[in-house]
């Protein structure tokens, strides 16, 4: 059994999740979806996270009551073994259609930003073998890569909100709440996905966490941190530009500093900031591909997740490319027909969850 | 696996250095600014503002400067036909201001000279605006001289027009695009002119520069243009700086604000209007007034803005605002009794009532050209809570009816300093 698993401490453990969440619920936002008919991210983005933190923390408890450790066994034992594999699979699509979009965005914006004469080939290459070489090293080295960097992330990212905070104007954030409730609500659940996945990823992971009550409370440390980073980003970002400014503007975090007039010492800090941001992404990328691959593992019976790591890196480089080759339309209506049934995988843990609570309380609780 | 890994590093250590499709160093020329006016053979004449003496990647305080120009219906049009004739490629990371003549400001072209690939040539979003009262180019070169101030100082003094002085405003490329995507209010751009009289040791250039407007043909070193606008006045104000006539420094002035309807430039105010301007925008730092107090008698008044402006707006068919504004002023000249004393007469109050006859005067003059300068909409916006509602108010069509009162409240900052001192 060569799973790369390894133990990780509650820190590194936070960290990968925090990082995973963050750029997730940043990066991969559809501009033309959330700022559509006004701006209010910096409410329901948070609380989309929120939501997920509080599905996850009753699918956790409910697998700590029943002495289920892992994610897998939680589909096995409450569906059996067919459909909870069948289950593991559609969570294994989600995590690796998680991994693609931060992949392809980050492609982009260095395309965009950077390379833009280069043939998109090229800086694929080298995102997705870095992706592939953590992926394939383990749980261990993409946790404590995470942590190692994660005080550089905050003091990039505090450093990039606080710079052009000369340049925002409150009334950026009206009309407010610019949406309805009903609409953030609807906005919420739409984007709810990619939060899932980051989070529900830790699930597959669990043993190398010191157990179920280790990886609850690093969870909870790394959401909570995630879910204030992100509303506080979100927040400067409707600070700095109009709802009708966001719709139009790809990647607006990149563009945050572009606000500012007077040139100072951090006035060309967004390469710097772009390239930390990218080693964000790749983290969560590699960590995403290697629960995906993990998930594979123990649903199907592989006993090393090396050779599906490095599938699903080839197959997402090999994706990321075609979509650069002008088959965005075609990607962007399979993630949104992905994305329109997500809440089905999303109710499948907490089925689970349900039916081995209500197992154990009938006296038929189940080996874990 | 370590050999693997020590292999996948050695490859990526090479990828990650940027190492694709490398350039030397000394093949980039570095623009610093590009200049739009209409051309003659084809739409546009895009000019260059390119630094010289700029050894490899740093950027030289010292370095002087050069105008790269050339005719074509797109800017990358012009960027081909300059490298065909150069050996050199041109880098645009470095593009601090785009220059418009006043010609292309109000054809509303801005819009599709907008349209060009930012991220392509690695121009930032963040560089600056300025509408030019004479062509773009020869505003351009008159930054060039061999005797004026190096760019650098320049974007330098722009600052301190804007912050010291409150003569001028300074619009980004984005912030101009936030005011024309979401309507809260119109853009309002630097504003450039030469004056070729005043360069008393450059006086060959003057003369040829002169020439060239005069004639309306090409000169001044290959100009495609001619002259601005082919105007009285703007002929007049290539002689003056704002009407004023001036000796030394460089030819070109900065100072006066475009304001914008939209896409379109619609009018210009002049330095004093702008200090008005940015007083209630409540973007005012600094600066000098001149206040006519009596009959004959002026008093100069160093304002510092202490508080951004109280509006308080009230929507229906006619918008009405009230804008408090507070501020802290210093008497620098008089003509009469102690400072002190006559602030305490009568001074404060007619100095109040002349900002704030003055501040309405600018406010008529925005809103007669359409122009939201003073971001009345951004006060509106707030008294909507979803935006359908805020967009089926069209601001921008009941703007034009809007009134406005300005109360205006004066602080003396060394009351018994100026009367001691006195």
């Amino acid at each position: 059994m060569r799973i790369r698993e390894g133990k990780i401490g509650r820190q590194e453990s936070a960290a990968i999740i925090g990082i995973a969440v963050y750029v997730s619920m940043v990066f991969t936002l559809s501009s033309v979806e959330s700022y559509r008919s006004g701006n209010s991210t910096y409410l329901w983005v948070p609380a989309a996270i929120g939501l997920v933190l509080a599905e996850v923390l009753f699918v956790m408890y409910a697998m700590e009551k029943c002495g289920i450790s892992t994610l897998d066994m939680l589909f096995k034992t409450a569906f059996g073994k067919l459909f909870g594999g069948i289950a593991g699979a559609a969570v294994i699509v989600l995590l690796v259609l998680n991994a693609f979009e931060l992949l392809a965005d980050f492609v982009n914006l260095i395309h965009s930003f950077v390379f833009y004469d280069q043939p998109y080939w090229n800086i694929i290459l080298w995102i997705v073998a870095t992706v592939a070489l953590l992926g394939y090293l383990g749980l261990e080295p993409i946790a404590r890569t995470a942590r190692l960097l994660l005080p550089a992330f905050a003091v990039i990212l505090a450093l990039w909100l606080l710079l052009p905070a000369k340049s925002f104007d409150r009334s950026n954030l009206y009309p407010f709440p610019g949406n309805t409730f009903m609409e953030m609500m609807r906005l919420a659940w739409k984007n709810i996905p990619s939060a899932f996945a980051s989070i529900i990823a830790v699930l597959t992971i669990t043993n190398g966490m010191h157990g179920m009550k280790f990886a609850r409370n690093s969870c909870g440390i790394g959401v909570l941190c995630a879910l204030l980073a992100t509303g506080v980003t979100q927040l400067c970002l409707s600070l700095a530009y109009g709802y009708k400014d966001l719709l139009e503007i790809p990647y607006p975090l990149y563009r945050l500093d572009m606000m500012m007039l007077q040139e100072g010492y951090f006035f060309r800090m967004d390469k710097i900031a772009l390239f930390f941001w990218l080693t964000m992404g790749i983290i969560a990328a590699a960590y995403y591909v290697f629960t995906a691959s993990m998930m594979w593992c123990r649903c199907y019976g592989p006993k090393d997740t090396r050779p599906a790591v490095l599938s699903l890196c080839v197959i997402l480089a090999c994706a990321i490319q075609i979509q650069a080759e002008g088959y965005y339309e075609e990607f962007a209506k399979g993630i949104e027909a992905v994305d329109k049934w997500a809440w089905t995988v999303m109710l499948l843990p907490a089925g689970a969850s349900v039916i081995q609570l209500i197992k154990k309380r009938l006296g038929k609780e189940t080996v874990a | 696996m370590k050999r693997i890994a020590l292999l996948l590093a050695a490859v990526l250590f090479v990828a990650v250095c940027g190492c694709m499709g490398p350039v030397q160093a000394d093949d980039y020329i570095y623009v610093v600014g590009i200049g739009f006016d209409r051309g003659q053979q084809y739409r546009y004449n895009v000019s260059f503002l390119v630094q010289t003496e700029a050894g490899g990647n740093t950027q030289s305080a010292q370095g002087g400067a050069e105008v790269l120009s050339a005719e074509g219906d797109t800017v990358h049009d012009a960027i081909v036909t300059l490298h065909a004739g150069g050996p050199f490629r041109m880098n645009f990371s470095r593009v601090n201001t785009l220059f418009f003549s006043e010609e292309i400001a109000r054809g509303g072209d801005m819009q599709e000279l907008s349209d060009l690939a930012f991220n392509a040539l690695r121009i930032r979003h963040s560089v600056k605006l300025m509408v030019c009262l004479c062509e773009a180019k020869d505003l351009m070169q008159g930054l060039c001289l061999d005797n004026s101030p190096n760019i650098t100082k320049v974007q330098f003094s722009v600052f301190q027009n804007y912050s010291g002085e409150g003569i001028t405003v300074v619009t980004n490329y984005s912030q101009f695009m936030a005011c024309i995507r979401g309507q809260r209010m119109d853009g309002a751009v630097m504003l450039g002119g030469i004056d070729t009289t005043a360069v008393h040791q450059q006086d060959s250039e003057a003369e040829e520069l002169t020439g060239s407007s005069g004639s309306g043909g090409a000169g001044g070193g290959s100009s495609g243009g001619g002259s601005s606008s082919g105007e009285g006045s703007g002929q007049k104000q290539q002689f003056t700086t704002e009407g004023v006539k001036r000796t030394g420094g460089m030819s070109p002035y900065i100072s006066g604000t475009a304001l914008f309807d939209g896409w379109y430039m619609k009018g210009t105010i002049n330095g004093n209007d702008t200090k008005y301007l940015l007083l209630a925008r409540g973007e005012f730092e600094q600066g000098m007034i001149t206040v006519p107090y009596e009959e004959g008698k002026w008093a100069v008044l160093f304002l510092r803005n202490a508080k951004k402006p109280d509006i308080k707006l009230t929507l229906g068919d006619i918008p009405t605002a009230q804008v408090d504004i507070e501020l802290s002023c210093s008497v620098l000249q008089y003509v009469g009794d102690t400072a002190g004393m006559k602030w305490k007469g009568d001074m404060r109050e007619t100095t109040q009532k002349f900002i704030e006859g003055e501040l309405e005067r600018v406010f008529n003059m925005c809103r007669k050209l359409n122009c939201d300068a003073i971001g009345f909409g951004r006060q509106a916006v707030k008294q909507f809570g979803s935006s359908l509602n805020w967009e089926g108010y069209q601001w921008k069509q009941r703007y034009p009816q809007m009134q406005a009162r300005f109360s205006v409240k004066l602080e003396l900052m060394d009351e018994s300093l100026s009367g001691r001192v006195e």
